[in-house]
């Protein structure tokens, strides 16, 4: 796809060795600094492309990073790597407190609320962080009080 | 609205209709899960679910708190889609493997819709110029998980290509006279200055959308107002010109037929093809929609 690279085999790699993901449904193609999910088959010629499906990774400094629309798309395909949090955890991860978890490797994990994924947190020091950009974070948030 | 008593049918029904609150109605994102599944979790929440009857996946709800609230809301299980908002696609019908454009596409509705019925499957483009309400868009392609759409930027009539997709939906931006139950302003009706220049847009959009698809693929025109400048006087423009033959098209819900005629405006009999939308017709907005092909 013209302007785009195919990374599919290092972004399967990538997903199967840290998140236990078997296959990914779709192709994977980079652009700049982003690595998009996708079961397109083109993109139209002479138009400014935005997107390309889902934004899965993002090239931070020399390693990748997910993004937490791509880890709940994969959700149940994501066997390890996800930690599990009561909805009181997630309520404080996402005011930004830190939460302490031993045992757990480090690197970029899939925060999990009553098995579902809800998005990226990361692991460092036996401490568990909340990646879920700003303003997704507030809506989750929201609707989690508003469920309460 | 005063310039439609003639033309509405039942006019105290569609009045007290606009005045009335607008129900709230879900469209479940099949991509993600199944309708049973969505109404098991909705109801366990207290929401109250009245399944539409045309669609399994669209449902009427009520509840305590805003449906736009709800961690499933947050997980793209559903789309919070007024009910008439989902006729277009019923009418543009994609199949899975097609290559179709959503001209107009922001916040991302009908993209959304579209890309359910393909199952994901093919090349849906959802273009819109205005990089504001690209946001949107991207946002809910995202939260519904949509791996075959690609978001494009730039004006729906300078688009480029030529006979490249199966099937197209023009959107189109509009006066928004069938939305009065959600903007009150509107029960006075647009001013005709705008209709006017509106209707000169919606006419070259709807014209690229005509070149953009292949011979013989299908063009959707659709409208939330109820001018007919802006919808039966756009469909008779790409008649007269031989770009387009109309389609008739029987959606299942209660409607109107395109108008012949309109303020000393011929647009001829064959308009009847098309559908209008009226709010007191099944608790929803008002619309218009167009099933047209490209002649071979």
């Amino acid at each position: 796809m013209p302007g785009f690279e195919d990374r599919t085999s290092e972004a399967a790699r990538y997903f199967r060795e840290r998140f236990g993901v078997e296959e990914l449904p779709g192709r994977v193609l980079q652009r700049g600094d982003s690595w998009w999910l996708t079961t397109a088959p083109e993109v139209p010629p002479g138009v400014r492309v935005h997107s390309l499906g889902v934004r899965l990774l993002r090239v931070q400094g020399r390693g990748l990073k997910p993004t937490s629309f791509g880890l709940v798309l994969l959700g149940p395909r994501i066997k390890k790597g996800r930690v599990e949090l009561t909805r009181e955890e997630l309520l404080s991860l996402l005011l930004g407190r830190p939460l302490r978890r031993e045992g757990l490797h480090p690197g970029y994990v899939a925060l999990c609320l009553e098995g579902e994924v809800v998005g990226c947190g990361e692991v460092r020091g036996g401490v568990v962080r909340c990646h879920i950009p700003r303003g997704r974070r507030q809506e989750l948030l929201t609707a989690l009080q508003a469920d309460s | 609205m005063d310039r439609y008593r003639e033309i509405i049918p039942d006019w105290e029904a569609f009045w007290e209709a606009i005045h009335r609150p607008l129900p709230t109605v879900i469209r479940c994102n099949t991509l993600r899960v199944e309708p049973e599944g969505l109404r098991e979790r909705l109801e366990g929440k207290g929401f109250r679910l009245s399944p539409l009857p045309w669609d399994e996946g669209l449902f009427q709800v009520e509840g305590e708190i805003p449906i736009g609230n709800t961690l499933e809301h947050w997980l793209g299980l559903y789309y919070v889609q007024e009910a008439s908002q989902t006729l277009a696609v019923l009418a543009l019908d994609p199949q899975p493997g097609e290559r179709v454009l959503d001209l107009c596409a922001a916040p991302g509705g009908k993209a959304t819709q579209i890309a359910q019925h393909m199952r994901d499957e093919g090349l849906v483009v959802a273009n819109d110029p205005s990089p504001k309400r690209l946001r949107a868009l991207l946002a809910n392609l995202y939260r519904l998980g949509v791996r075959c759409a690609v978001v494009t930027e730039c004006l729906g009539e300078k688009f480029p290509g030529q006979g490249e997709y199966d099937r197209v939906l023009v959107d189109a931006p509009c006066s928004g006279e069938g939305t009065a139950r959600r903007h009150p302003h509107l029960r006075r009706g647009a001013p005709l200055g705008l209709i006017r220049r509106l209707a000169a847009l919606q006419k070259r959009l709807l014209c690229r959308a005509l070149e953009l698809v292949r011979p013989g693929g299908i063009v959707v025109y659709s409208t939330c107002t109820l001018a007919p400048e802006e919808n039966e006087g756009v469909v008779r423009y790409v008649l007269d010109r031989g770009l387009a033959e109309l389609l008739p098209w029987e959606p299942p819900v209660p409607h109107a037929r395109g108008l012949p005629r309109f303020w000393g405006e011929e647009y001829g009999e064959e308009l009847e093809k098309a559908v209008r939308i009226y709010p007191h017709h099944f608790d929803s907005e008002g619309g218009f929609v167009a099933r047209l092909r490209r002649p071979h």
